[in-house]
């Protein structure tokens, strides 16, 4: 999954972006049916909390629309958009306390999808904020580094050398919760 | 978990960068022979590729409440409405100290003065004088003159 669009949908959203600057509500309401869904889901995958993920994603297209006469060049609008939710989503996740967790290492090494989906919560909130976002961008969104570097407006090598730390660093933390 | 080979180190970068990026001919072959002579990063990749399984399995589905554009739209008018105000509100409170000001400037400068010329003494003797009977001089009646 990424995040850039065809040619055809970028025309089309260049023409609703022009739209919302003069105030067309219409415009405003089928770039946010077009964008909510890759929001949301990046977001509650980063957070991993569905509600915090929609007030993220709220927030981005607010402070997307407020913004959106200062922004140069209408194409930009939906890379735009992505980098200021995943912006806010690090903000909250820096916000939040890593909360250690000790792991009962004879915890059922195969449990259920619910089970496992705990277990990768709390060993995601125990990643730096940059390293979780890195992680998830990559592994759970498919982007390619190039869209990871322009999210998190960063060069490539610090998304390679992120992406490696992070996904060692999970490793390990794995192996610690759930045994090898 | 400690590398003590030669090359574990690049054995794990790559092994990591394989997920992402084809390898050349060379980086396969190192990553090869390394296996056969490692265990322990043997064990380690192998548990990292289980790990990212299992995190990408992990990945949640969103769940998009009802009339979501509407609510944005809505917060985003209440937002331009609110700035607005924000923005104006300082003039508005300027203007309307400055109405009062003049109110109560006009005020004190009319009804009160008034009261005080009537109360003054030469008013009062006004007065007086207005309510001394003046003798009439009836020139429709003129006294006839015997």
């Amino acid at each position: 999954m990424t995040y850039t669009i065809g040619a055809e949908a970028a025309a089309q959203e260049r023409q609703w972006v022009g739209r919302c600057r003069s105030g067309d509500e219409t415009a405003l309401g089928c770039l946010i049916a077009r964008h909510r869904n890759r929001l949301i889901r990046t977001a509650t995958n980063l957070l991993r909390d569905r509600h915090e993920a929609e007030d993220v994603a709220q927030e981005a297209f607010l402070k997307a629309f407020r913004e959106i006469a200062k922004l140069r060049d209408d194409r930009a609008f939906s890379g735009y958009l992505y980098r200021i939710c995943v912006r806010l989503c690090m903000d909250r996740l820096r916000l939040k306390r890593a909360e250690l967790v000790e792991f009962d290492s004879a915890q059922p090494h195969c449990g259920g999808h619910v089970e496992n989906r705990v277990v990768i919560e709390k060993l995601l909130s125990q990643l730096p904020a940059e390293l979780r976002t890195t992680l998830v961008l990559r592994e759970m969104e498919q982007l390619s580094y190039e869209e990871v570097a322009e999210v998190m407006q960063v060069p490539i090598g610090t998304v390679r050398s992120r992406l490696h730390t992070a996904r060692e660093r999970f490793r390990k933390l794995w192996i610690e919760a759930v045994g090898e | 978990m400690k590398c003590r080979l030669f090359g574990c180190k690049k054995f794990r970068r790559l092994s990591s960068e394989q997920a992402d990026r084809t390898l050349s001919r060379s980086e396969d072959r190192f990553l090869l022979k390394h296996r056969s002579v490692c265990s322990e990063c043997t064990r380690a990749e192998v548990s990292s590729t289980y790990a990212l399984n299992m995190l990408r399995m992990a990945a949640l589905e969103p769940e998009i409440a009802p009339m979501f554009e509407d609510r944005v739209i809505r917060k985003l008018k209440v937002q331009q409405v609110r700035e607005s105000l924000n923005y104006w509100s300082p003039a508005l409170v300027g203007a309307g100290i400055a109405c009062g000001v003049i109110f109560v400037t006009l005020h004190l400068a009319t009804s009160p003065g008034q009261t005080r010329r009537a109360e003054l003494p030469a008013a009062q003797s006004r007065q007086d004088v207005q309510t001394r009977i003046v003798p009439k001089l009836e020139l429709d009646h003129p006294p006839v003159l015997r």
